[in-house]
């Protein structure tokens, strides 16, 4: 089984080394390996410097660290809320994000107001939802499920009104909550990544404790593990590291619903391989979805949604089917 | 794709048609003006035309009371004199200052049937984006639906003389086809010697839209004595940043709703830009007089060709 393991992690690391390498290599404007390899030599000529330094490495690394992020609030949320539809998006964050964005739009803030401003709200949003759902010190995930579904139908509401009231202002709008990468820079990687990172790193440190939450909270207990207090530290930090994803990338739907499931199909349901798997295989998805979404159309880019749906869905039911078929020859 | 493909063929052939269809109407009625110089010019009704979905719409007598659902042709309804008989427009229409008066009566969502039948119409102007299903109902209502929205320069001439025809102020329409015409040409005498500038437009840095082949913009930037970077893909479109850096374009125009200007010339691959290093980004003082297929579009025109060719015009 460790040797089984190990083969896994190597192959899902290899794989987002060679999405990374190819994400770096090809783009709307073709410039050849051997250039590439000089511009990273510290040679080269200056335009392509410019593309791939200060252009393509940010977007790269910016769409791996998101991919990853969400990937692993995914697959954490999907455990704490016992729900398979769960991501990372189920406690509201998404809609609280695009609302942020949306103020900040019909105010006319730059980009950094408009990132800072969905950040914020976003984080507002999931704080509101956690004291509705909290009796006392308990908190019941039902009803922070219920919570969140509810208030992103009234955040989304409110939304298309804005956008009613301001429709100069709708494209920009409808195309922030489709999410994207295509103005990434390193400034944006810089502020992010500590977050996006450390977030995570914490939330792993915690996932044999979350083993012990999902075969029921009093044997939990009796493990030593303080489900409570668990459960909150992986909602706050899991909802700081996504609000940190949606407001470099926006709202990029279904990477962290379905990367968990396709990895736990692979690696199983524990924790300890389950998180770091996802995390891997969410870069390297991500990774390969933007580069798809470079360079089908170029010089047109596309919304990453499209390409995040239309390859993981089926991708996504290939596996489903074929693990039903093994349990029925079982 | 294919889809797609099979739909702008289709658009390509309709334009075809129409600016034949064009051609022959124009040399069928001037001879007629110069045989007859007096005033009246009178349309005959019933009056059968062609609108720019190839439909052939029928119009029993001239129209008094009319609905216009599309922001431009409201504006060249008032340009050729027709204004005092526009009955109702949509939330989109802000010119001239009078319609701010007239019954809205669509928006955002579409057209609004029952506000629509309220101000009982004689005729009703439609864009291709004003919802099938409803101007099929108000055509089952025996209401005219006319569908006029230009796309380019020449169909912008062929609204207008439609619409003098339909309306019965074919002169005023010719008079205004005639200044725009001649201000165009005033404009491109003036730059069509200079040096082509490489001219990128920004639509919105959001997701970095352009306009691309196909749009009132490209247009605008070819006549002013540009050369748009973008004109490698049509319409209206998410432009690869990358791209852009490499076609390294002279001037930067964009709008209003753009987006923040100053976030633009920080922005990596933007900063690096001729057009920010040498100062050379420039906002249109309105979106409308750019986007909208009107007469107004002489004046952004004028204003595009000033920033590319600032010294042919002093």
């Amino acid at each position: 089984m460790k040797a089984k393991r190990g083969f896994y992690f190597a192959s899902a690391f290899l794989l987002l080394l060679l999405m990374m390498a190819l994400s770096i290599s090809a783009g709307a404007v073709k410039i050849p390996l051997q250039e590439i390899l000089n511009v990273l030599l510290g040679k080269g000529d200056e335009v392509n410097r410019r593309i791939i330094l200060t252009l393509r490495l940010p977007r790269v690394i910016e769409s791996a660290l998101v991919g990853m992020g969400l990937s692993v609030v995914g697959a954490f949320f999907q455990g704490l809320l016992r729900n398979p539809m769960a991501d990372p998006y189920v406690l509201g964050i998404s809609s609280g994000a695009a609302f942020g964005a949306t103020i900040a739009i019909i105010m006319g803030l730059g980009i950094f107001g408009l990132s800072s401003m969905a950040f914020i709200t976003a984080l507002l949003t999931v704080f509101f939802v956690y004291t509705v759902s909290r009796t006392g010190s308990r908190l019941s995930m039902s009803t922070m499920l219920l919570a969140g579904i509810a208030i992103s139908a009234f955040m989304s509401a409110i939304i298309s009104l804005l956008m009613l009231l301001n429709h100069d202002q709708f494209s920009r709008i409808v195309f922030w909550t489709m999410g994207g990468f295509s103005l990434v820079s390193w400034q944006q990687v810089i502020y992010s990544s500590p977050l996006i990172l450390i977030g995570s790193f914490v939330m792993y440190a915690f996932s044999r404790d979350v083993n012990a939450i999902l075969t029921g909270e009093e044997s939990a207990e009796h493990l030593g593990v303080n489900a409570e207090l668990v459960k909150k530290i992986i909602l706050i930090l899991g909802s700081l590291v996504t609000a940190s994803c949606v407001s470099v990338g926006g709202i990029i739907g279904f990477v962290g619903l379905i990367v968990p499931h396709i990895s736990r199909l692979i690696v199983g349901p524990d924790n300890r391989v389950l998180v770091p798997f996802s995390a891997l295989f969410g870069a390297s998805f991500l990774t390969f979805a933007d580069l798809l979404a470079r360079v089908i159309l170029k010089p047109v880019e596309m919304p990453i949604g499209i390409i995040t749906a239309t390859f993981g869905g089926p991708f996504f039911l290939y596996l489903l089917v074929r693990s039903k078929q093994k349990n029925e020859g079982m | 794709m294919k889809r797609f493909k099979g739909i702008v063929a289709f658009l390509v052939i309709f334009a075809l048609v129409f600016s034949l269809a064009a051609c022959s109407t124009q040399n069928a009625t001037k001879p007629q003006e110069t045989a007859k110089p007096a005033e009246e010019v009178k349309t005959q009704f019933p009056l059968k035309i062609t609108d720019f979905l190839g439909r052939e719409v029928t119009i029993e007598k001239q129209p008094e009371r009319i609905v216009s659902l599309v922001p431009s042709v409201t504006e060249l309804l008032f340009a050729i004199g027709a204004g005092s008989k526009v009955v109702g427009v949509t939330d989109f229409d802000n010119y001239p200052e009078e319609v701010k008066d007239i019954p809205k009566v669509g928006g955002f969502k579409g057209p609004n049937i029952e506000a629509i039948t309220a101000q009982k119409p004689d005729i009703i102007f439609a864009s291709r984006l004003s919802g099938k299903e409803q101007m099929e109902s108000l055509e089952k209502m025996g209401i005219p639906v006319v569908v006029l929205d230009a796309q380019n320069f020449d169909q912008i001439y062929q609204s207008i003389e439609l619409l003098g025809k339909i309306t019965g102020n074919e002169k005023k329409a010719e008079e205004v086809i005639n200044d725009m015409k001649n201000k165009i040409k005033e404009i491109s005498d003036k730059v069509k010697d200079l040096p082509k500038a490489k001219v990128f437009y920004l639509v919105s840095l959001d997701g970095n839209w352009t306009a691309g082949k196909g749009t009132f913009i490209d247009e605008i930037i070819n006549l002013a004595g540009g050369e748009n970077v973008a004109s490698d893909v049509n319409g209206w479109v998410q432009y690869s940043i990358e791209e852009l850096v490499k076609k390294n374009p002279d001037v930067i125009i964009t709008s209003p709703h753009a987006g923040d200007m100053k976030d633009l010339k920080n922005m990596a691959g933007y900063k690096d830009t001729n057009a920010v290093k040498n100062d050379k980004v420039f906002v249109v003082s309105n979106d409308d007089i750019i986007v909208r297929g009107t007469n107004r579009i002489v004046l952004g025109l004028e204003e595009v060709a000033k920033f590319l060719h600032p010294e042919a015009f002093k």
